[in-house]
Parts: C-alpha cells; structure tokens; sequence
C-alpha cells in the first residue's frame, strides 16, 4: 500500500469514527434527558402532553424544570443529531484537505435547511 | 420494534412499516402516525447508522454525493405533491418497488467484481470494508455515478410527493445500478434516510402534530429494534438479506398499485 494510499484509509477510519461517535453521542443525550423527564414526570404524576411544545416554551419550561419540556428537549436533540453529524462530517473533510467533499457536505446541509425553512412557511 | 429492525437491516427506515401499525392495530389517526413515524425513522437512522459506520458498510463519501439530489428532489416533489395525482405518483412507484424487486432476485449479486486497481474514479468513492458473515474483505467502487445521481433525485421527488424516506429505492438503485454491495448499499441508504426524514418531521412539529405519548413509547421500541437490525446486516449472509429486502420491497410495491386504486393491503 503507497503511503498517500495509506493516509486516504486513516482519513476514512477517522471520519467513520467522528460520525460514528456524533450519532452515538447524540442518541445517548437524547436517551439521557427523555429519561430525566420520564423519571421526573412520574415523581410528579403528571402525564406526558398529547402535543410537543414549541421551542419557546420548551425553553421556558426547562428553566422552571418542567417534564413535559425536558422529554420535548430529548425528542428534539435527536432529530437534530443528522444534522451534528452532517455538520461535523463536513468539517472533518475539510481538515482531511478534501475540499470537494467539504462543500457537497456543506450543500447538504444548506439544502436540508432550505427544506425546512420551506415547510415552515 | 419490528420496523425498526426491518428498516434498520435493509436501510429503509422503517416508517413504512410503522405507519400502517400505528393505524390499523393501535387506532392512531394517520397524521399522528405519519409524524412519529418520521421521528422514529429518525432515531432508527441515528442509532441503526452509528453500528452501520463503524462496520465501514456505510461510504460516507457516496451518502453525501447523492443526499444532494436527493434532498433536492425532495424539495421539488413536496412543492408539485398538490399539483399531482397522489394515486398515479404510489402506482409508478409501486411498479418500480416490483420492477426491483425482480431484478434484485433475477441477479443476486452477492457482491460485485472487485474492481481492477487503476480502475478511475474521479468521484473519489472506492473502498471496501469486511464482511463478517463471510470474514473476507469486500473492495468496490460504485458506478455510473451521474445517471445514479439523476435517478436518486427522482428518487427524492417520489420521497417529497409521497413523504417516505426513499430507503426502498436507494437500496436497489445502489447495488443494481451503481454496483454497490447490498450491505453497503443498506448501510449507506441507513444513513441517507435519517437526513431526509429531518426535514419532515420539522413540518409535523411545525404543524403541532408530534405526540409524545406515542413517539416515546415508539422510540423506545427503536431503540431495541435498530441495534437488532444492524447488528443482523453485520452477521446475516448476502443471499439472505438480499431475499428478505426483495420480500419486503415486492410487499411495499403492491401495497403501492393497490393503494392507487384504493384498495388496503393490510
């Protein structure tokens, strides 16, 4: 194996790691603060909503450690975690010095985000 | 737990699964179960992907190549969904599902030729990764990327009109068309359907349509069943997986043309 073979193979080992590493930690966050609101809305005994609340009151109810708002807190850190992981994925290409990769990475993101802003109009 | 571990071992997502359950066996009105799904396929992909990457199934680099016309497509077809027939969109996917289907099961291609060392590849995508089921290394090189990256855009305009993830046409796109082992191609897609599924889940949540008395319970469930599904991709054999994804895929494109002309499935 040449050595500019060999640097391409730890580049891939190290950006499987870093996604790898992203999604996982994003799932055990996730896990973390639904089951903080769970084991807090049983203390309580106050039942989950029938609706996630909107970002605004999500905040607001985490300050004043409200359950309904924490369990909100970990459904929304896992949809955000495609995202991180996109994100970190494109930074990583560009420190790797494969720019093309870097900015179709980066696309993806700006795309992702253009359909989101579209679907909340 | 059962989509999970579907969708996580063939790359679909499992929300094709998970909607018809929700409706038909807990009385879940589909809206509501349109929007868990999506966030479940979401955390399908999270966690099934995290186990897929670091098998080397998923080529990140060709994941992120074609979520550019995919995530595209999607755009256009969820911004002409009103202006089109839904029946006639579900019967030409539904052909397509069996079209794929067939060819998957006519070819079984195990895993393609390796290619030859000074094959080029401008797109920077040959890799390879090791099979554990058979223990050897499987080395590919994808190809016939442009019209790949035409037909996964309209893959993603069949996603927007229809609001599925496009596992069930990415997959067999990737191994038949594009030469891409069936375990990569499922790894790849896994990590594909997640990205996708973000932006329709912020529309039920925009809409106030994420219930959390059923998205908990259901992801809990996805917890489970991805670790199971990706771990089988890691252990089942080729041949077998590739019959299980054309069983499932036949299944999806009938329930397809029948749902064209109205008729349930399920």
């Amino acid at each position: 194996m040449s050595t500019e073979q060999a640097k391409g193979a730890a580049d891939q080992a190290h950006l499987r790691d870093l996604a790898a590493r992203v999604l996982e930690t994003g799932f055990r966050v996730a896990v973390a603060i639904m089951a903080v609101g769970l084991i807090l809305a049983v203390i309580r005994q106050e039942a989950l909503p029938s609706t996630l609340e909107q970002p605004a009151d999500i905040a607001r109810g985490i300050v004043s450690g409200d359950p309904e708002a924490i369990v909100g807190l970990g459904i929304i850190s896992i949809i955000l975690t495609p995202f991180a992981s996109t994100l970190v994925i494109a930074i990583a290409f560009y420190r790797q010095g494969d720019r093309r990769y870097a900015l179709i990475s980066g696309v993806v993101l700006l795309i992702l985000l253009v359909s989101i802003g579209l679907s909340l109009i | 737990m059962f989509a999970a571990t579907f969708g996580s071992m063939l790359g679909l997502g499992g929300g094709v699964f998970l909607v018809p359950l929700l409706t038909l066996f807990f009385g879940i009105d589909p809206r509501i179960a349109v929007g868990a799904s999506a966030i479940c396929v979401v955390t399908n992909s999270v966690v099934g992907s995290s186990v897929h990457i670091r098998s080397g199934f998923t080529n990140l680099r060709l994941s992120m190549l074609l979520q550019v016309t995919t995530a595209m497509g999607a755009i256009v077809g969820a911004l002409i969904a009103l202006r089109v027939d839904a029946s006639a969109i579900s019967f030409v996917l539904g052909l397509v599902l069996l079209y794929s289907a067939a060819s998957m099961l006519r070819q079984r291609r195990v895993n393609p030729e390796p290619p030859p060392a000074d094959a080029p590849d401008p797109f920077g995508l040959r890799t390879s990764f090791l099979d554990p089921a058979t223990k050897q290394t499987v080395t590919y090189l994808p190809s016939r990327i442009k019209p790949g990256l035409a037909i996964s855009g309209g893959a993603g305009v069949l996603s927007g009109m229809l609001g599925i993830g496009g596992g069930a046409i990415q997959v067999p796109l990737m191994n038949l068309m594009m030469k891409v082992p069936v375990k990569a191609a499922a790894g790849t897609s896994s990590f594909m359907v997640g990205m996708t599924a973000v932006a329709t889940a912020a529309v039920f949540y925009s809409h106030g349509e994420i219930d959390p008395t059923i998205v908990v319970p259901a992801m809990i469930g996805i917890f489970a069943g991805a670790k199971l599904g990706s771990q089988i991709t890691r252990r089942v054999q080729t041949q077998r997986l590739i019959l299980v994804f054309v069983i499932v895929i036949a299944y999806l494109g009938v329930s397809m043309v029948l749902e064209a002309f109205d008729i349930g499935l399920t």
